[in-house]
């Protein structure tokens, strides 16, 4: 971006905020009150002291979002607009730490609630959104467009809405169509939903970007079984059990190969799956129990009873269930986008630092509840 | 999407719209989808046939077949009917044909199976654990000439009559999964403690405690101290497998003589098994045990929750399964909200085994067919009611 587009897109907000700001109010928090709030969260974000500045950012929105008079939240708005797009007429750069800013004021009402806690939630989540948007659009390399899809990604990895979170992973897709773990976290939002089809076209899309991913097959396989395409199902299953990358997903698909062929009234071929199966995840109680199912399908009830006996063992030391993690989204799968953007979130902290100017003169005494 | 100003301010700002649902008009089109039975499962006497019909146009009504034969048709939601199909142990088909309003037509079709007699089970002597209810108190003084059984409609000459004095094997089966962490998994561990505390000498349990994995199991054992040791020090955490591990706790009361149970303590949300509840439906029938359920949150789990493993709709389909299971043992679910009553449910459920008759009688009319045989406890006294086992299959 120019300087001449930076200038141009400051002076375009900054005249949205003028014409669309009214004058300071008698009750309710002053605008200036509230910039300079916002300012001093800024401040503390940009100096790396990100502990306060959360704290600082959710004690500040809290206060005015849950605040009786209703346009204290539309002043809010406006007051983190102005300062937004101080800092941003500076350096474009400085939306980047700006966007984490928001994204950890999103988590923080994620994982604690409180008071109000759902708006100020959507509110910060929003804020992120947008901050990455500005960037993707408004710096327009093929970085920043990576960047700012790693941004929303790892967004998307905090929300716990699940349209909330797919609409992300899109828009992390429509930033850098080459994202993989955009278009897998999708599936996994589409799968949870019974959405089987357009799972299995958002996992299609990861293996032509990483053919070799096992979770994107494994998932595959299991929304391919689901929609009744067994063979392919059955393909891709067999061959995650015989060269099995991950632990636990060797252990799933060698559950879900040996359910197939139950549902498909197979049980001496499930067994056969098991019984390879235990020889390579010996603790495995669902192995064990799936185990027994398999004899009792095929009718040898004692001998089905007879491998439960080994359950006292195997609970003595019990391990991460596959199935388990199979139903989140792992944090490794969005690792990649985390350290992208910790890291480039770390290296703008002194830009957006720069990029701030002395705040103005509050225009009436009071601070925000 | 919802946007702050600040995006909806900014010239050139893109509005991106999320392209999953929305797609152009298809012509009409119906599909349909049988949801229950499932396929293999082996069925007997009355089954609920249910079908999923979908289509971008109205539909008109699905219609039910059993083995080719026209058993109903239902015209709005929820599309299913209920037919007794008979007790022949044969693999049946179903077929559902849904017609949308248009004229169009599609049609599902699930195959069930006999079950697999490969291992005769000596289950000739049929042992069956009545409580019998009036104005919601247990009555207690009965004798052999009130109660009449009936095998499949035949009246069957009853040899042994008891009240509570037959041993017991006990499965204390405790969901430990997130949602029973805090005092919830304290006051679950203290009413299971206070069952093993109930118990005599004669009467043996084992304690399994799960939530996404097996987090312990004992042996059965009769020692108190072994058993309480158990449950105790336990964490609440992760998922929930409960259709596996009750699965295992009936397999493994097979091989227990006389009275067997599994007390379960769950809020019944089943979420990571690789088993299904029809899996545990058709193990119970084979083992004969009584479930009782002490269900936490009344059961409020029902609300349609879903995950990577089960939609909302097959997991609520999966608790309705729970219940019938449950209901079909001749056990009970006891609906708790408090965590305070825990203790007087597990109590509850201990008195009650003690206060059950138990009949015995040598069906006169088995053939190790592996069929479904009802069977019908009745009582020659007024205004009350018998829970007992609705049956058993004939190995």
């Amino acid at each position: 971006m120019t300087s001449q587009q930076s200038r141009t897109f400051f002076v375009l907000l900054a005249g949205y905020c003028l014409i669309g700001g009214r004058p300071a109010r008698a009750q309710g928090t002053d605008p200036a009150v509230l910039e300079s709030g916002y300012r001093r969260v800024v401040e503390l974000w940009a100096s790396g002291d990100a502990a306060r500045a959360v704290d600082e950012l959710v004690r500040f929105e809290s206060a005015a979002i849950s605040d009786q008079d209703p346009g204290t939240r539309e002043r809010l708005h406006k007051a983190e607009q102005r300062v937004i797009s101080e800092v941003a007429g500076a350096d474009l750069e400085s939306l980047v730490p700006l966007s984490l800013l928001h994204q950890e004021g999103y988590r923080y009402y994620a994982e604690h609630g409180g008071k109000g806690a759902a708006q100020v939630a959507t509110h910060d989540r929003s804020l992120a959104q947008d901050l990455a948007l500005l960037y993707r659009q408004h710096v327009g390399t093929e970085a920043a467009a990576e960047l700012a899809s790693h941004l929303v990604t790892r967004l998307a990895s905090l929300v716990t809405d699940s349209l909330q979170a797919a609409r992300l992973f899109e828009l992390a897709k429509e930033f850098d169509p080459r994202n993989a773990p955009a278009s897998l976290g999708l599936a996994t939002v589409f799968e949870k939903n019974g959405n089987y089809v357009d799972a299995a076209d958002a996992l299609r899309r990861v293996l032509e970007l990483e053919p070799k991913n096992p979770e994107g097959r494994l998932r595959l396989a299991l929304c391919l079984s689901r929609m009744d395409k067994t063979s392919e199902a059955r393909k891709l299953l067999t061959d995650l059990v015989a060269a099995p990358a991950v632990a636990w997903i060797g252990l799933l698909a060698t559950e879900e190969l040996a359910r197939l062929e139950l549902d498909d009234q197979k049980p001496e071929r499930a067994e056969k799956v098991l019984r390879a199966g235990l020889g390579r995840y010996p603790t495995s109680a669902r192995l064990v129990v799936e185990l027994a199912a398999a004899l009792d399908g095929k009718g040898a009830f004692q001998e089905a009873r007879s491998v439960l006996e080994r359950l006292p063992e195997i609970a003595a030391e019990p391990q991460e269930d596959s199935r388990y993690r199979y139903n989140r989204l792992s944090e490794e799968l969005f690792a990649e986008a985390d350290q992208a953007v910790a890291a480039a979130g770390r290296d703008r902290l002194p830009v957006l630092a720069r990029s701030l100017v002395p705040p103005p003169a509050p225009a009436q005494e009071g601070v925000a509840k | 999407m919802s946007r702050t100003p600040l995006a909806s301010a900014l010239p050139g700002l893109a509005v991106f719209v999320l392209a999953a649902g929305l797609a152009a008009p298809a012509a009409a089109s119906v599909q349909v989808r049988i949801l229950s039975p499932q396929p293999g499962q082996p069925v007997f006497g009355s089954t609920e046939i249910e079908a999923k019909p979908a289509g971008n146009e109205k539909i008109a009504r699905v219609e039910f077949f059993v083995n080719g034969k026209a058993v109903g048709s239902v015209a709005a939601p929820p599309f299913k009917l209920v037919f007794d199909v008979g007790d022949a142990n044969v693999k049946r088909q179903f077929r559902a044909v849904v017609y949308g309003a248009s004229g169009s037509s599609a049609s599902d079709a699930v195959d069930t199976e006999p079950i697999q007699i490969d291992e005769r089970m000596d289950v000739e002597l049929q042992q069956l654990y009545a409580t019998v209810i009036r104005d919601r108190e247990r009555v207690l003084d009965l004798d052999l000439s009130d109660f009449r059984v009936f095998d499949n409609g035949a009246e069957q000459k009853l040899i042994a009559f008891d009240r509570g004095e037959l041993p017991l094997s006990a499965v204390l089966l405790i969901d430990s999964s997130e949602s029973m962490r805090g005092e919830r998994i304290r006051a679950a561990l203290a009413g299971a403690q206070s069952f093993v505390k109930g118990m005599r000498p004669v009467d043996q349990a084992s304690v399994l405690l799960f939530s996404d994995r097996l987090l312990r199991v004992t042996p059965f054992t009769s020692d108190q101290a072994e058993l309480r040791g158990a449950l105790s020090g336990v964490e609440a955490a992760g998922g929930s497998a409960l259709n596996d591990y009750l699965y295992a706790s009936l397999k493994i009361l097979e091989a227990h003589q006389g009275r067997r149970v599994v007390v379960l303590l769950s809020d019944g949300a089943d979420v990571h098994s690789v088993l299904s509840m029809a899996e545990v439906l058709r193990e119970a029938r084979a083992s004969q045990a009584l479930i009782y359920w002490i269900a936490l949150d009344d059961g409020t789990k029902r609300k349609s929750f879903t995950s990577a493993w089960r939609n909302w709709q097959a997991n609520d389909r999966e608790f309705d399964q729970l219940e019938k299971t449950v209901d079909e043992s001749g056990g009970r679910i006891l609906r708790i909200s408090k965590t305070e009553d825990l203790d007087r449910a597990f109590a509850g459920v201990l008195e009650e085994l003690r206060e059950q008759y138990a009949l015995s009688y040598y069906a006169s009319n088995n053939r190790n067919d592996g069929r479904w045989h009802k069977v019908d406890v009745r009582v020659g006294r007024f205004g009350v009611r018998v829970r007992a086992r609705d049956g058993y299959i004939d190995y």
